[in-house]
């Protein structure tokens, strides 16, 4: 998977202003099970954040696939592009 | 009528002594400046300042009442008081949707709240409505 870095950045950002009590590595292989704080509805939550950040909508078949930065990122470059 | 942005609702009210003491018993915050109004005169203010729990209550009531209504989840509040809210001042309440996922089933608005010509707080709710509640994008 090829990340795009502006992208991951901005997620990045994100994720630590959603999950701010995680302590660990902002990588792409980070998982929602490897964060306390990312549950179904911090995925809801984070996932409206990235459409207004990205001016993007998502689909219901990629909502469910927003479980780990990585995947997040490649579905935003996709959009972007 | 299905939840679309640009949808808007008002709710005016007015905190009297009575409910401030009612909101003193429930949460027991007797902060001088929301019981004493001669501090409150000292830290600049005409009188004891309202709660913002008590704002925050009818910010509920208009999320459980109107919009998103009796099946909504309320999921992420914020808030800013800029202004003070003193007893017996008539204030109104402004709520707009200003993003909706069907997909998420979900809404956010933002909110103000006035009084005396003032803007007293803003903020922005995020809630979680079941997808038939929601317009289509």
């Amino acid at each position: 998977m090829t990340i795009d870095n502006a992208v991951f950045a901005k997620l990045t950002e994100i994720a630590r202003t959603l999950f701010d009590e995680y302590q660990g590595p902002w990588t792409p292989a980070l998982r929602s099970e490897d964060v306390e704080q990312w549950d179904s509805l911090a995925t809801v939550q984070f996932a409206v954040m990235v459409e207004q950040a990205f001016n993007i909508r998502f689909s219901t078949d990629e909502i469910v696939r927003l479980d780990n930065l990585g995947a997040i990122a490649s579905i935003v470059a996709q959009k972007k592009a | 009528m299905p939840i679309a942005v640009g949808d808007v609702v008002e709710h005016r009210f007015v905190v009297e002594a009575d409910q401030m003491a009612a909101f003193q018993a429930l949460s027991n915050d007797y902060s001088r400046i929301h019981t004493d109004d001669e501090y409150a005169h000292s830290r600049g203010f005409k009188g004891a300042i309202v709660y913002g729990g008590i704002m925050m209550a009818h910010l509920s009531y208009v999320l459980g009442s109107k919009i998103p209504g009796s099946l909504g989840t309320s999921g992420r509040w914020q808030v800013d008081y800029r202004a003070p809210l003193y007893v017996g001042d008539s204030a109104v309440l402004r709520l707009e949707v200003t993003y909706v996922s069907k997909p998420m089933g979900v809404i956010q608005a933002k909110f103000t709240i006035r009084a005396r010509e003032a803007l007293v707080a803003t903020g922005t709710v995020q809630s979680f409505v079941p997808e038939t509640e929601i317009a289509g994008e």
